[in-house]
C-alpha cells in the first residue's frame, strides 16, 4: 500500500500494460487515467470536428490571435463564421468576421470585432469588446466577410503558439496529447480496444450479471483462442497517437484562417488651426504706403482682359488685345507677372480719372529696343486714334533715355537722363513731377532708385482722361516689357522712391 | 478503496467519451450564444477595462491655434504621447479632419515631425530628437493624404507596459512664389487638422 500509494501517477499507469490489477489503489488510478484521457481525446477530436467540419461547406474558420473580444472570445478560440453576402443584414450587436478597413494591405487583414452602430452614412462602428474606444475607422458592407456563428474554445491554441513562436507550449501540448490519446487506446476491464459504448450495449445484450475482469470478451471468434486480449504494445501507441495528434494539427493550422481581434486605443490633438495676417509682398507694401492713386500688377494670366487695381481705388484697367500677358515678371522678390507690349497701346484705365498739377507715375519696364517709344501718359482718350489733350509722357528716347516734357504744346520743355537703360534689364522709373512758374512743371526722373535728371518740363492740363500704358497718339508705340504701374495724386520724396526700389 | 464491481466500471467507460462529445458540443454552444448573440456594447461594463490605452498631455487643448500668420513664422512645440499596453502594440500618428480653404493655405504651412524624448506640451526644452524625421517639411494638405492607421507615420513598437515618446512639431508660412493676388486671396482663410495616435495590438 505504502509501495503504490508514493507513485499512483499516470506514468505509472502508463507504462504497465493492462496487467491484471490486484490493487484496489492501482485499480482506480488506471481506470481514471485512462477513462480522463480518453474524455480529453473525445474532447478534442470533437472541437476540432466543430472546428474544421462546417469549412467543409465554405464556411470560414478564423483562429482568435488577439484578445479584444475577451471575454467573450478569448485568444487561441476557433470562430466559425458563415461567409457574408449582400443580401444579409448586418445586425448591430453580432459579431462579424472583417477586412481591416483602416488597412490599406492587398491582402486581407481580418479583425473580428462587434459591430456596435450604424452610422448615418450607411457604414458601421465596429468594437472590441474589451476596448474602451471604439475601432476609427468605420467599416463599409463591402469589407465584411463573414458572421460569426460557431465559437470552438481553446482548439487554435497550437496555431496560435506556432504562429507567435511559443513552440515550449506547442511541444508540451504535443507530447501530452500524444501520451493521452495512447494512454485513452489502453484496455479497460478487459475489452479489447473498441468504442466503450458499444462494447457495453453489446455487453450487456449478451450477457448477464457482472463478469469476472479475467473474462475474454465472449463476441469475437479470435478471442476464443487468445486467453488476452493483445494489450497495445508501448511501441503501437508511440506509432500510432502523434500521427492522429499532428493530423489535428495540420487539418487546423491549413484549414483555418487567423484573424485579429486587436486592441486598439487613440488620442488625439484637435482643432489645429492656422490663418494668416493681412500682409502684401515688400514691394507692394512699399507703393501702398504712399496711396496711390492706381496700382496695377499687371499680374493677371494671359486670359485676362482687365487688370486689377491694388490701390484701392477700384480703377481697374483694360489690356488691348495685343498685349502679351503672364509674361515673367520684373521683381525678384515680388512673385508675379508682367506684360509685354508689341508696339502698340497696351492697356488703359477702363474709365476717364481726374488729374492734377502734382503727380507720380512709376513703373517698371525692360527693353533692348533701340527706336525707344512711348512708355506711359495720360490722355482724352482710351483708343490708339488722336487724342483732343494727351500729356504727362514718360518717353523712352531712340538712344534709350528716359524723358518727360515730350508732348505736342507750347513752349515744350524736355528732361532726359544722362545714360540709357534700353539692355534689356528690368528698370525702375519714377517721374515725380509738381507744378512750376508759367504753368509749366518741375520735374525729378528717378531711375533705379537714385534722381538722374531734374528740371524745367512742359505745362500739364488738368482734365479727366485715362491712363495710357505702352502707346499714344501719332508717335512710336514702345517694344519691351512693363511691370507694376502706380499713378499718384501727389510727389514722392527721393527717400521714398528708394524704399520703393529696396523693395523690388 | 473497494474494488471496482465491473459494471460499474463498463458504465464509466461506456459513458467517458459521450459525456466529453456532450461537454465539447454543449460547451461550444454556451461559448457561441455568449459571444455571438447580439448585444448591445456597453462600453462602461467591468471587463472594458481598456486592455490598451494611449494618452497624451494636451489636456484638450490644440497644439497650434495661429492667427494672423505672416511669411516665414515658424513655430516649434512638443506633445508626449503615452501608450499603456497589455500586450506589445504599434502607435501610429496621422491625420483627420482636415479644414481646406478654398484658397490654398494649407499647401503654404509646412510642418515637420520628429519623435524623441524630453519635453512636454507645455515645454519642449530637454527634448532630445531619436531616428529620423517622420514628416519632413510637408504641406499640411499633403499630410491630411495620410488618414488611416495603416499609413501612419511612426510606427512605435510598444511592449507590455507603460511607455511615454514626445512628438515634436513645427510649422511654417513658407510663402514661395505667391503673387500679391494669391496673398489677397488668402486673407480670412483658415485652415486646420487634428492629429491622431492610435495604437494597436500586434
Amino acid at each position: 500500500m505504502t509501495a503504490t500509494l508514493a507513485s499512483p501517477d499516470v506514468d505509472d499507469a502508463a507504462t504497465e500494460s493492462s496487467s491484471v490489477a490486484s490493487h484496489p489503489l492501482r485499480d482506480w488510478a488506471h481506470l481514471l487515467s485512462v477513462l480522463a484521457a480518453r474524455i480529453y481525446r473525445a474532447y478534442l477530436l470533437v472541437l476540432v470536428a466543430i472546428a474544421l467540419a462546417p469549412v467543409l461547406f465554405g464556411w470560414g474558420s478564423y483562429v482568435i490571435k488577439s484578445g479584444s473580444m475577451e471575454p467573450s472570445v478569448q485568444v487561441g478560440d476557433v470562430v466559425v463564421a458563415k461567409p457574408y453576402t449582400p443580401d444579409q443584414t448586418i445586425r448591430v450587436g453580432r459579431v462579424f468576421v472583417f477586412d481591416d478597413p483602416a488597412s490599406d494591405a492587398a491582402e486581407p487583414d481580418l479583425i473580428v470585432h462587434r459591430i456596435v452602430e450604424r452610422r448615418d452614412d450607411g457604414d458601421y462602428t465596429t468594437a472590441g469588446d474589451a476596448n474602451e474606444v471604439t475601432d476609427i475607422t468605420p467599416l463599409p458592407r463591402t469589407d465584411v466577410v463573414a458572421t460569426a456563428v460557431i465559437l470552438a474554445p481553446y482548439v487554435g491554441l497550437p496555431v496560435t503558439w506556432a504562429q507567435s513562436g511559443q513552440w515550449l507550449n506547442l511541444v508540451l501540448w504535443l507530447l501530452f496529447s500524444m501520451a493521452a490519446f495512447g494512454l485513452a487506446t489502453r484496455n479497460l476491464a478487459g475489452e479489447p480496444p473498441k468504442w466503450g459504448l458499444l462494447r457495453l450495449i453489446r455487453d450487456l445484450f449478451t450477457r448477464d450479471g457482472p463478469s469476472d475482469p479475467d473474462d475474454t470478451p465472449p463476441t469475437t471468434h479470435r478471442d476464443e483462442n487468445t486467453p488476452t486480449p493483445p494489450p497495445r504494445s508501448p511501441d503501437h501507441v508511440l506509432r500510432c497517437s502523434p500521427v492522429v495528434v499532428a493530423a489535428c494539427t495540420v487539418l487546423l493550422g491549413t484549414l483555418t484562417a487567423t484573424a485579429n481581434a486587436g486592441f486598439t486605443g487613440n488620442t488625439r490633438n484637435s482643432s489645429m488651426t492656422w490663418s494668416p495676417g493681412p500682409w502684401t509682398q515688400p514691394y507692394v507694401g512699399a507703393v501702398l504706403t504712399d496711396s496711390p492713386s492706381t496700382f496695377w500688377l499687371l499680374d493677371e494670366p494671359a486670359s485676362a482682359i482687365t487688370a486689377q487695381d491694388r490701390s484701392g481705388s477700384n480703377v481697374l484697367g483694360t489690356y488691348k488685345p495685343t498685349t502679351i500677358r503672364g509674361e515673367a515678371g520684373g521683381l525678384l522678390n515680388n512673385p508675379g507677372t508682367s506684360v509685354r507690349t508689341t508696339g502698340a497701346l497696351a492697356l488703359t484705365s477702363a474709365n476717364p480719372l481726374p488729374s492734377s498739377a502734382t503727380h507720380t507715375t512709376e513703373f517698371w519696364f525692360r527693353s533692348g529696343d533701340a527706336d525707344g517709344g512711348y512708355l506711359t501718359g495720360f490722355a482724352a482718350g482710351s483708343d490708339g486714334g488722336a487724342q483732343s489733350v494727351e500729356d504727362r509722357v514718360v518717353w523712352m528716347s531712340s538712344t534709350g533715355k528716359i524723358t518727360y516734357g515730350n508732348w505736342p504744346t507750347n513752349q515744350q520743355r524736355i528732361i532726359a537722363t544722362p545714360l540709357s537703360y534700353n539692355n534689356n534689364v528690368w528698370h525702375h522709373v519714377v517721374v515725380v513731377s509738381t507744378a512750376s512758374t508759367g504753368g509749366r512743371q518741375n520735374t525729378v526722373i528717378y531711375v533705379d532708385g537714385s534722381a538722374r535728371v531734374s528740371g524745367q518740363t512742359s505745362r500739364v492740363d488738368t482734365y479727366n482722361g485715362y491712363v495710357r500704358v505702352g502707346g499714344g497718339t501719332g508717335t512710336g508705340a514702345f517694344s519691351g516689357s512693363i511691370d507694376n504701374v502706380s499713378t499718384y495724386g501727389t510727389a514722392l520724396s527721393a527717400a521714398r522712391v528708394t524704399a520703393h526700389w529696396n523693395a523690388r | 478503496m473497494s474494488k471496482l464491481s465491473l459494471r460499474a466500471q463498463k458504465l464509466m467507460v461506456g459513458a467517458a467519451t459521450p459525456l466529453a462529445v456532450v461537454l465539447a458540443a454543449g460547451m461550444v454552444y454556451q461559448a457561441s450564444y455568449a459571444a455571438f448573440t447580439g448585444q448591445t456594447r456597453n462600453s462602461g461594463n467591468e471587463w472594458a477595462t481598456g486592455s490598451v490605452k494611449l494618452t497624451d498631455d494636451d489636456g484638450g487643448a490644440a497644439r497650434f491655434r495661429v492667427a494672423n500668420m505672416l511669411p516665414n513664422d515658424t513655430q516649434t512645440k512638443c506633445i508626449v504621447v503615452t501608450a499603456d499596453a497589455s500586450v506589445p502594440s504599434t502607435v501610429k500618428g496621422y491625420a483627420i479632419n482636415p479644414v481646406t480653404s478654398t484658397s490654398g493655405l494649407e499647401n503654404k504651412v509646412m510642418v515637420t515631425i520628429v519623435s524623441g524624448s524630453g519635453g512636454s506640451f507645455d515645454d519642449c526644452t530637454g527634448f532630445t530628437q531619436v531616428g529620423a524625421a517622420h514628416v519632413s517639411d510637408a504641406p499640411l494638405s499633403a499630410i491630411a493624404q495620410v488618414n488611416s492607421f495603416a499609413g501612419g507615420f511612426g510606427g512605435w513598437v510598444v511592449p507590455a507596459g507603460v511607455s511615454s515618446k514626445t512628438y515634436q512639431i513645427s510649422w511654417r508660412f513658407d510663402t514661395t512664389g505667391m503673387t500679391q493676388a494669391q496673398i489677397d486671396a488668402m486673407q480670412g482663410a483658415k485652415t486646420g487638422i487634428d492629429m491622431q495616435w492610435e495604437m494597436q495590438s500586434n
